[in-house]
């Protein structure tokens, strides 16, 4: 009981339930003092949360050393404790592995969450007709599944980057491990946020939440303007500690061309979230003014434009989209030279198009807008800087597989993730060439074709990836193996259910078939096809069944793990599984590049093994080619 | 930390004035925003009811401010702790004075131009958040007073208020592209 | 660090204000006196009095160049 109550997050939930309480209740003394009804759902709630997220993040204990430190206090050396109990990750901790881990949990639990509501919405589109859901609820488990699964996305992103960068880089910690913890304890009340949305009434705009419907929505709107809005700052505070981290806490040798590509991703992500985040922050603050207070920013009647929104939400949003999928990229060209036995290919092309992708991402957002009436001339040009982005995406696929060629390719769980990664972003390409030209685009705008091509995206750029990247990291993590067997059932069962859910969309979206319905004409002929849909559906939850299954089993019972089960040449696979608590206890010496597989006399780097076993071994540890 | 910093050969200060540069970069993209949105929603349309000459004062009161911060941080890094406190106290007073401005200029919009208006809606909005960042500002500078009175600032350990300073000269120069932007063009 | 150093670094302080007063008094005069079209003229001066700011009282030379 005592452990249980000195966890920092039950103690910030407390903080934070109070916190809200008092907010809520000061809004309706004021209220009815000024002669108004107390209850206002939208502004007593936002002054409920303005005070209960502070209050939880005392709680948490993430403001405690930098108040020690105002008051002129020093501050103790990060992590100074050298405990791995399970309490660790219920609180403010600074260490980047810990947060690493925190941020995947995280991200899983929110992905699980948002799968269920959409296989529950998806239930009611496998037959024309309304069966069980009414067209609010569905609208609202939908939209919820979106912006879910989006924010779960970025906080993969964050764990991942979190995890490796440091120990690929030959650092001890990130660059700020204090602002670290802050960026990932703002992103828990965002997903209690959003768990709230539903019983307050959901909300009925998709994932966009386009004004003027989302100036009249339902509160859940507003949790989840705040719930964005807290992850989006975590996004902006994790970027400047990645950008930092990657350009200042890199050991001697580590050029920027010696860093391997994860990591050369990491930075054009980074850039992206600084950079762009805060315009989506501000679209979505207007939306939050416009209802709160009355503000005209989307209401032509008091001079305002909902086109603004469109504008500063897609010069957020296309972006996003990189974030979400270039450390995916990255962890596809860490995987193949691993599993191919050979150096990367085209090293520095594949280094420099993420920046490629990231410059060229920021210049393409009225392609989005195509149909919302934005002025001619803007048509032509955005449509030709979007057909422009299949050069960087296509440096990076022609370089996975001339990586393969001739290689020594051995399937294990996480090279056929990568392999389905491949094929599955490369659909998600080429069928994003119709969006992306205007005539094709006025006709297949808000049907299952846009539906079925993020999705390609997304699981290519960010699932896949991500699968690929717990299988092979996992040993590294937590000092176990995965189950082979079981991950490679996962394996098949997700893909072919992916195919079978999204390839017949693209048929769905050609042939009339709305997204964002619940219900839609029988006469279309869509039903059969939108039930083998729905089945298939349900056959990737099965396949994340088996993965849960198989994180737990092996976390708890797996064979334990040597340090480089796969033979790889990447610094953090020449530390302890799991690595130290200050990975390397002396800087490592980088000495050439990290892909030299099978090149006679390449060494990437020269570490030190923890616990100075290097002088009792009689040298270093160095890493071998091949 | 320092201990384990100084093994690494890492500087610390350097990464954390890249940091704070990179945050103050991306805040940048949020006045631009801001920006942008006036000149979308309203061109370069003014009411003839704004207060041009205040608002020429208030600016003149702000850049004073940045004026006696940047002499608070030069006093701190010769380890001048008196010139130090006085200036600060000087830049926070500066920054109320600020707000009042801001203020003043408030009740007339709400009078003139109230924020259910295309004008007043981007008026109070850039105005609204401009002020923010003045008052955590001052917030800023009044942790690093507080922290003063534990610890001498002098050559080599002033991070603390360089940081704090930078900030606020940061919020000075959002104000110098706001400032034409709300009052002056037409 | 000796002191005899400070002196001239406070000085600097006032001749960048007074620039930035100057720059400002000028936006002013333009912006009241002209009625159509000074916004390019507006832009340019927020510009060149963003500058001493950034150079002067924020050293953002010390990115690049730390032994300032």
């Amino acid at each position: 009981m005592r452990t249980l109550l000195s966890l920092g997050l039950l103690k910030g939930v407390i903080a934070g339930l109070a916190g809200t309480a008092v907010g809520m209740a000061l809004t309706m003394v004021v209220r009815s003092a000024l002669g108004y009804p107390a209850w206002q759902p939208d502004q007593v709630t936002l002054a409920g949360t303005l005070v209960g997220i502070p209050a939880y993040l005392a709680g948490v204990g993430a403001f405690s050393a930098w108040w020690g430190w105002v008051l002129g206090k020093g501050i103790e050396e990060p992590g100074g404790h050298h405990f791995w109990g399970w309490t660790r990750y219920f609180g403010a901790d600074p260490n980047h592995k810990v947060i690493g881990i925190q941020y995947m949990a995280t991200s899983l639990v929110v992905i699980a969450v948002a799968g269920i509501y959409q296989l529950i919405a998806r239930l009611e589109t496998s037959q024309p007709g309304l069966q069980f859901l009414s067209p609010d609820t569905y609208n609202s488990l939908m939209s919820l599944h979106g912006i879910m699964m989006l924010g779960a996305v970025l906080l993969g992103v964050s764990g991942m980057i979190n995890y490796l960068v440091p120990l690929m880089i030959g650092a001890r910690d990130m660059a700020f491990p204090r602002l670290n913890a802050f960026s990932y304890w703002i992103t828990v009340p965002a997903v209690f946020l959003l768990l709230f949305a539903l019983p307050a009434g959901g909300f009925d705009t998709g994932w966009t939440g386009y004004p003027p419907l989302s100036t009249k929505a339902p509160l859940g709107m507003q949790l989840m303007i705040l719930a964005f809005y807290l992850v989006g700052w975590s996004s902006i505070l994790g970027g400047v500690n990645f950008l930092a981290t990657i350009m200042k806490m890199r050991a001697p040798g580590m050029g920027l061309f010696r860093m391997p590509i994860f990591v050369w991703t990491a930075l054009a992500t980074a850039f992206l979230q600084i950079v762009f985040t805060q315009f989506v922050g501000i679209a979505f603050l207007m939306v939050l003014l416009q209802r709160v207070l009355g503000l005209g920013f989307f209401d032509p009647a008091k001079g305002g434009n909902v086109l603004l929104f469109q504008h500063l939400f897609w010069l957020y949003s296309h972006p996003a989209v990189y974030i979400f999928v270039l450390p995916g990229l990255g962890v596809i060209s860490e995987i193949v030279p691993v599993f191919s036995r050979k150096p990367l290919f085209g090293y520095r092309l594949v280094a420099l198009s993420s920046f490629g992708i990231a410059l060229q991402g920021a210049i393409v957002w009225g392609h989005h807008m195509f149909t919302a009436g934005i002025e001619e001339w803007l048509r032509i040009p955005f449509m030709v800087t979007t057909m422009l982005v299949a050069v960087p995406t296509g440096v990076k696929i022609f370089s996975w597989l001339a990586t393969m060629w001739h290689g020594k390719i051995s399937l294990d769980t996480p090279m056929l993730f990568a392999l389905t990664a491949i094929a599955v972003f490369l659909v998600g390409g080429l069928t994003g060439i119709p969006n992306g030209i205007v005539p094709t685009d006025l006709y297949i705008h808000d049907t299952y074709w846009v539906v079925a091509h993020f999705h390609h995206t997304l699981f290519g750029g960010f699932v896949f990836p991500a699968m690929a990247a717990i299988y092979f990291w996992f040993p590294k993590v937590t000092g176990r193996l995965l189950n082979r067997g079981l991950g490679k059932l996962h394996w098949a069962l997700m893909t072919v259910g992916f195919f079978v859910t999204y390839e017949p969309m693209f048929w769905l979206g050609l042939n009339g078939m709305r997204r964002r319905i619940a219900d839609y004409d029988p006469a279309l002929g869509l039903g059969p096809m939108n039930t083998v849909v729905s089945v298939a559906a349900y056959v990737i939850a099965l396949s994340m069944l088996v993965f849960f299954v198989n994180l737990v089993a092996s976390a708890w019972r797996g064979t334990r793990a040597p340090a480089n089960p796969w033979r790889s040449r990447t610094l953090e696979w020449q530390l302890s599984s799991p690595p130290p608590e200050h990975n390397f206890p002396t800087p490592p010496q980088v000495l050439g590049s990290p892909y030299g597989f099978g090149i006679p006399g390449s060494v990437h780097a020269v570490v030190t093994p923890a616990g100075g076993a290097g002088e009792e071994k009689g040298g270093l540890g160095r890493v071998s080619s091949g | 930390m320092a201990a384990a910093a100084k093994t690494r050969g890492e500087d610390r200060v350097a990464i954390y004035r890249l940091g704070l540069w990179l945050f103050m970069g991306s805040e940048s993209f949020l006045f631009l925003a801001l920006l942008f949105s006036r000149f979308y929603l309203q061109g370069v349309q003014r009411p003839a009811e704004l207060n041009q000459p205040l608002g020429l004062v208030i600016s003149i009161v702000l850049l004073l401010s940045s004026l006696s911060a940047y002499r608070g941080e030069t006093c701190a890094v010769y380890g001048d702790q008196a010139g130090f406190r006085r200036n600060i106290l000087v830049t926070i007073g500066l920054g109320f004075l600020f707000l009042v401005g801001v203020g003043i200029e408030w009740s007339e919009g709400f009078h003139f131009f109230p924020p259910s208006t295309g004008f007043g809606t981007v008026f109070f909005t850039l105005t609204g958040f401009h002020a923010f960042h003045v008052l955590t500002g001052v917030l800023a500078l009044a942790a690093v007073l507080v922290r003063g009175r534990k610890v001498q600032y002098g050559p080599g350990s002033y991070w603390a208020v360089e940081g704090a300073v930078k900030y606020w000269h940061f919020v000075d120069v959002a104000w110098v592209f706001i400032y034409p932007t709300l009052y002056l063009v037409s | 660090m000796h002191k005899s150093g400070m002196k001239p670094k406070l000085r600097l302080g006032f001749v960048v204000f007074g620039v930035l007063v100057a720059i400002e008094v000028a936006e002013y005069v333009l912006g009241t006196s002209i009625q159509k079209g000074v916004w390019p003229f507006l832009a340019v001066l927020a510009v060149i009095g963003a500058w001493p700011i950034v150079n002067y009282f924020m050293h953002i030379k010390q990115l690049w160049r730390p032994e300032e």
